[in-house]
């Protein structure tokens, strides 16, 4: 295939090109006349791409997650409940003292649930956050972005459900206070702030459990979510083989899945390894049959022109030149 | 002139590949090697239907994924002056351990779906005529 013998050219051409945020000189050397440019031509980088946040936006809106708030509150009252009563025997006696602390724990508990289930609120726009920046530098791993934060939910469900459940610890606190202090209190009151008692552990070890359903499910939107912007990652991202890595405009992708589209419609394959291009298989080998080349935008010459190739090589043709079958 | 130097490099869009190698040279001397033809439509006239050869000079590293599944000639789709993150990585981790940094990164783009990007000291584009 090598068309030329290595005889040296007589032509240089010297180039110093740059490497990421640095000045460079250029140098062109043309016939013992040589040409300098400086100038930064820092890398682009990794393209970005702008995260679909209107996802995140039904997570944050979703019933669910404010649920999981709204439990944590009314589990903090429970708690709260709880660690009243247990406080109102503070001056009683030590057993009242123990008993009361059991009870302040049960608060701090709740309260911490609360504000769990409030991060696990917030989780969700972490999670975009998270999403956009991985994106930026890996945009298959969105979706694992998301995933994770699926899994930080279902850690703080965990949590959810250890504090949930020092709710009846508390309101047993009392329960065991009161009957070790009823003599001090009029049984009608002890009954009373007993029963209160048994109702408000219950009521916080039931919403818990409730808590922890709800978010569990707002962990299973997540990871749902995480799994969809994974496969949808996969089709502007992971879908476009070759191309250096480039990623589409939406009218970028378009072009392509038109030109697919008439391709398709002829029995061609696309190239494993090149989007764009599709052939078949001859003997044992990929024949390119038809190729798209889809303009950049402000490249010069055929680089930024949108254009077809019959056969793998020849005239650049116009995109709505007809295919060999059309 | 200069203004333009390496946006030519845009020019080589479908410029035939022939050649892709790595010489070593019995002192040790690195160059990746690479020749084509300029597209006879390319759109930078000096470059139209002409043989070039350009030089990678020292490499650093080479990260290619050269497919040869195709039977069709071999083209460029796209030059350009980046490299991906795992390039910098590799970058990173050789020049840590005192190795010079390398002055070029380039990346190309083969139209059938072949990449190669490399860091390396200079590039030097030659051109020739295509004989016969």
């Amino acid at each position: 295939m090598q068309r030329t013998a290595r005889a040296k050219p007589n032509w240089p051409l010297r180039l110093y090109s740059p490497i990421i945020n640095v000045e460079i000189t250029t140098k062109l050397r043309i016939d013992g006349h040589e040409y300098r440019e400086r100038g930064n031509y820092a890398s682009e980088g990794e393209p970005t791409i702008e995260a679909d946040t209107s996802h995140n936006q039904d997570l944050n809106d979703n019933p669910k997650t404010e649920s999981a708030g709204g439990y944590g509150s009314i589990l903090s009252y429970a708690g709260n409940a709880a660690a009243a009563v247990g406080d109102a025997y503070l001056n009683n006696s030590i057993a009242g003292k123990a008993l009361g602390a059991l009870g302040l724990l049960a608060l701090a508990g709740e309260t911490t649930l609360g504000t769990t289930f409030g991060d696990g609120q917030e989780n969700p726009s972490s999670a975009a956050s998270m999403a956009r920046e991985m994106g930026t530098f890996q945009r298959s791993q969105e979706g694992s972005g998301l995933n994770k934060a699926a899994e930080d939910l279902k850690a703080n469900t965990a949590t959810g459900v250890e504090v949930g459940l020092s709710a009846l610890p508390g309101a047993t606190a009392f329960e065991v206070g009161q009957a070790l202090h009823g003599q001090d209190i009029a049984g009608r009151e002890a009954t009373t702030w007993t029963f209160l008692g048994v109702i408000a552990g219950i009521f916080g070890f039931k919403k818990a459990g409730a808590a922890d359903e709800a978010v569990e499910e707002t962990a299973e939107a997540a990871g749902k979510f995480g799994a969809s912007r994974k496969a949808g990652a996969g089709q502007t991202a992971d879908a476009v083989r070759g191309l250096g890595g480039r990623i589409l405009s939406v009218a970028e992708k378009a072009e392509f899945e038109d030109f697919a589209a008439r391709a398709q419609k002829l029995g061609l394959t696309q190239n494993p390894s090149r989007t764009g291009s599709w052939g078949k298989i001859v003997d044992g080998k990929w024949k390119e049959i038809a190729r798209i080349d889809v303009a950049e935008a402000g490249k010069p010459g055929f680089r930024g022109k949108t254009h077809i190739h019959i056969l793998g090589i020849g005239d650049h043709l116009p995109p709505n030149t007809p295919l060999p079958g059309e | 002139m200069t203004a333009i130097l390496l946006q030519h490099l845009d020019y080589l869009h479908d410029a035939e590949v022939h050649l892709i190698e790595l010489s070593i040279s019995e002192s040790g001397s690195r160059l990746l090697r690479i020749n084509l033809r300029g597209d006879p439509e390319c759109g930078f006239e000096a470059w139209n239907n002409k043989n070039l050869w350009i030089d990678f000079v020292d490499p650093l590293i080479v990260h290619c994924d050269l497919f040869g599944h195709m039977s069709n000639p071999e083209t460029l789709g796209s030059w350009d002056f980046k490299g991906t993150a795992r390039l910098s990585a590799s970058i990173a981790m050789m020049t840590e351990s005192g190795l010079p940094a390398p002055k070029c990164i380039a990346s190309l783009s083969l139209n059938s779906g072949s990449q190669i990007e490399v860091a390396c000291q200079e590039i030097l584009i030659r051109e020739e005529q295509v004989k016969g």
